[in-house]
């Protein structure tokens, strides 16, 4: 024991350290890393680019293939992140650079925007969003409602605190008057920080395909295409409506259509891969709106039915037997009729012959890309990729967390798509990689 | 009876590119197709059938004529098999087999052969023209050699060859087409269909309709770059050049005058020949749609030749107000007719044969509508 703090003080100064692990991204992937690591006694810090940490699987309605409440199995999960002794949360922060250091550490610059809010001194009561004049679309409902310009972003964000859109914002400064806690402060500036780690993970997620590409199936254009996302916040517990209702005329839809492999498995979006998630959360939706909407039909159209992982294609038969339409077929094109159904172009398999189908409501299952933003963020050293931009592991199958660079491990869909269940796991090997690396590293 | 024939998918290969293994069998390209529909399934169908190596129903199919190859399927395909490109590699697949030569097969096949074979073809049909003018030095030369009795049978024996080849071509696609779709020609039917046939020939209404359609890249296009307005002036132009050349031999009488009508029914007709052919080579150069980007020596040679007819049509039309009679004149002549003749010889053999068989196909197509 004694040899090593010797060894520590010859080669690396332990003084330098912020942090033992960087983990990038505050989703389920780092949440669950982070808390593994902080649980064997390391520092950690979670530098997440959004409001609230949780990610997307905190937005989500229920989970596949149990039927789970998402934002309740997440809910616990964040808190016990944020309240764990070991964890810091920067939100609304960005990482910038990453270097190595001559001791092997990192040096990091992270940006920390200002939410124009003393983070220590709200207390998330939302007075300020009463009084606030401004109506904006809610991106954290996938703009199906408004929100206000200074806002919490949805009761179960973690951290609760307020944040102002700036760039809405009309600096009327009733909010300023309103705050019991005087929390609200517009001279607050972004500020950049410089920190010492000696670890990092990734756990940057994924983007969603943008359907607007495939201007054939109309969406943006035709207000009853929706996308599989919207429809996961029109299903969860803390709903933008009290019902599913279709955009154009808040009609409760009684026919709707899901079109799988959006932006997947098509090489003219540039992305030829899997998306591994689309069948089974098209299915989960399927089952979710026959008990929300009793009198509807749901009918998938659908390429292959990909439900290969633990309890998956009981799922799948689970929602045969409910009644869901499976029709094996690619669909073309959509085209709105005046009462704003829509009408489906397709080849029926079991005839050959090109069907026309009409549907109130159609939703886009749509594809995960990769989101490659964080490679430029490496100064010196190259972060490795793989053809579909996803983060490359050097060793899939023996190794799946280890990327290109020694000391920077990745988890969950920053390697590529994954359900849930896998990213969580893909977390726990990443944090035990880091652990191994850490321990060596000593 | 068919049986299947796992050959097929590579002899395919060699009428134009498709790669069957990157087809994943969604349906797309046949329900992105506006000309698809109840009475017509393609090309999905057709890759299936290419797959399996059913010969038979592919040359039996009148639906791969009815595709006008405007791309949006290859644009559209999720896998970038290009399907539009299997659909031309059919129509090439089909007409080597419906001519009984094996003539066309070869020319589609091999770009070389396609290209040595056309070469050789106008050598000897310059003899042969030669022999219509046995008295000046070049013929004397050459009947040295060649009895010029033999040059002239020859010519015309390959002339009268073409044209029965071209028959049972045609004869051959008609019993193909029969045998699946069982039609029972009555008179009255045959002539409405006909008089359909001939308005959809002039009106290029389904054509029309490929390039109109909300998705394609032409929708938003001037009407005088569209494809289909492209192939109608190349169509129109010959057709009027045609008859402008044979009235002007009924008559006898080169129309000197240029208010002539049949002199200004050839120059129009060549305007719009020159135009079509010239735009759809920049097209194909250029490769502005996957539907113009793959081409086959067989498709350069139909379309250069159209247009050095054209031009030298031109050239002799100026030609005839200076010097007729120098021999730069007299050889733009010789080229001239010898480009004529080669489209006329090869007809049956070339991408024009198209211009009977595609009819033929909307034929059926009609009159299958028709009866129901």
């Amino acid at each position: 024991m004694k040899k090593i703090v010797e060894q520590n003080q010859a080669g690396m100064d332990e003084s330098l350290i912020d942090y033992d692990v960087l983990v990038i991204g505050g989703g389920i992937a780092g949440d669950e890393a982070a808390l593994k690591l902080a649980d064997v006694g390391y520092k950690i810090l979670i530098v997440e680019k959004d409001l609230s940490i949780g990610g997307r699987m905190i937005l989500l309605s229920k989970v596949f293939p149990t039927l789970d409440c998402s934002a309740c199995i997440t809910t616990p999960k964040v808190s016990e992140t944020a309240r764990h002794r070991n964890i810091s949360i920067f939100t609304k922060t960005e990482v910038k650079s990453i270097t190595r250091r001559q001791d092997n550490f990192f040096d990091i610059t992270i940006l920390k925007r200002t939410r124009y809010v003393l983070e220590t001194l709200c207390t998330g009561c939302k007075e300020c969003e009463d009084v606030c004049p401004i109506l904006i679309p809610d991106e954290y409902q996938y703009n199906q409602v408004a929100r206000k310009a200074v806002f919490i972003p949805f009761s179960i964000a973690q951290p609760r605190i307020a944040n102002i859109d700036i760039d809405n914002c009309i600096l009327c400064g009733l909010c300023e008057k309103k705050c019991p806690s005087d929390a609200i402060d517009f001279t607050l500036v972004d500020t950049y920080e410089h920190l010492v780690v000696k670890s990092v993970v990734l756990a940057t997620g994924f983007r969603l395909f943008n359907p607007t590409v495939l201007s054939r199936y109309g969406y943006g254009r035709y207000k009853n295409v929706m996308t599989a996302m919207e429809m996961e916040r029109q299903l969860a517990p803390t709903r933008p409506y009290n019902s599913v209702l279709r955009p154009k005329d808040g009609k409760m839809p009684d026919n709707i259509a899901y079109l799988l492999c959006v932006g997947s498995r098509d090489q003219t979006v540039g992305n030829p891969i899997c998306s591994q998630i689309c069948c089974m959360y098209s299915t989960k939706q399927a089952q979710l709106l026959l008990g929300a909407l009793p009198m509807a039909d749901v009918t998938v159209y659908y390429l292959h039915v990909r439900a290969f992982g633990k309890g998956f294609c009981e799922f799948y038969n689970q929602a045969l037997s409910m009644g869901v339409n499976y029709i094996k077929a690619k669909v073309a094109s959509v085209r709105e009729k005046e009462n704003g159904n829509l009408i489906l172009r397709y080849e029926d398999f079991s005839t050959g012959q090109v069907e026309e189908q009409e549907h109130d409501l159609v939703v886009l299952a749509t594809g995960i890309l990769a989101n490659a933003e964080i490679e430029s963020v490496f100064k010196g050293e190259k972060l490795e990729l793989d053809p579909y931009e996803f983060v490359r592991q050097k060793d899939m199958l023996t190794n799946p967390a280890i990327t290109s660079i020694s000391g920077v491990f990745a988890a969950g869909t920053v390697t590529g798509p994954m359900d849930i269940p896998d990213t969580i796991l893909s977390a726990g090997a990443a944090a035990a990689e880091a652990t191994a690396y850490l321990k060596k590293l000593s | 009876m068919n049986s299947i024939n796992p050959k097929l998918a590579c002899d395919l290969k060699k009428f134009g590119t498709f790669d069957f293994s990157s087809c994943y069998n969604c349906g797309q390209c046949t329900a992105v197709c506006s000309i698809t529909g109840p009475d017509a399934s393609f090309p999905r169908m057709f890759i299936r059938y290419g797959m399996l190596g059913l010969t038979e129903e592919i040359i039996s199919s009148k639906d791969i004529w009815l595709c006008y190859a405007c791309g949006d399927c290859s644009e559209t395909c999720p896998r970038q098999a290009s399907p539009g490109d299997l659909m031309a590699a059919l129509r090439r697949f089909s007409m080597a087999k419906y001519e009984p030569t094996g003539l066309s097969a070869m020319i589609y096949k091999s770009n070389w052969f396609s290209l040595v074979f056309t070469l050789a073809l106008a050598v000897f049909l310059g003899f042969f023209l030669l022999t219509i003018k046995p008295d000046i030095p070049v013929s004397r030369w050459l009947f040295n050699f060649v009895p010029f009795q033999i040059i002239h049978d020859l010519g015309m024996i390959a002339f009268i060859f073409m044209g029965i080849t071209a028959f049972t071509g045609l004869i051959n696609m008609y019993r193909k087409i029969n045998r699946k779709e069982k039609i029972k020609l009555r008179l009255k039917n045959t002539l409405l269909t006909v008089k359909q046939v001939i308005a959809e020939v002039f009106s290029m209404k389904r054509y029309r309709s490929c390039d109109d359609d909300k998705f394609s890249y032409w929708q938003s296009k001037n009407l005088l770059v569209k494809p289909w307005f492209l192939h109608f002036s190349i169509m129109l132009g010959f057709l009027g050049l045609l008859t402008a050349t044979v009235l002007d031999f009924i008559l006898k009488d080169p129309a000197l005058k240029t208010w002539w009508p049949s002199r200004i029914l050839g120059t129009v007709s060549g305007l719009f020949l020159i135009y079509g052919t010239i735009i759809t080579l920049i097209y194909r150069i250029g490769k502005v749609t996957p539907a113009y980007s793959q081409t086959r020596m067989a498709d350069w040679l139909f379309l250069i030749f159209l247009l050095l007819a054209g031009i030298t049509g031109f050239w002799l039309e100026l030609a005839v107000f200076t010097d007729a009679a120098s021999t730069l004149n007299n050889l733009v002549l010789l080229v001239h007719t010898v480009l004529s003749m080669e489209l006329v010889v090869l007809f049956a053999f070339s991408k024009f044969g198209h211009a009977f068989y595609r009819p033929l196909a909307l034929f059926f197509h009609f009159y299958k509508n028709l009866e129901k």
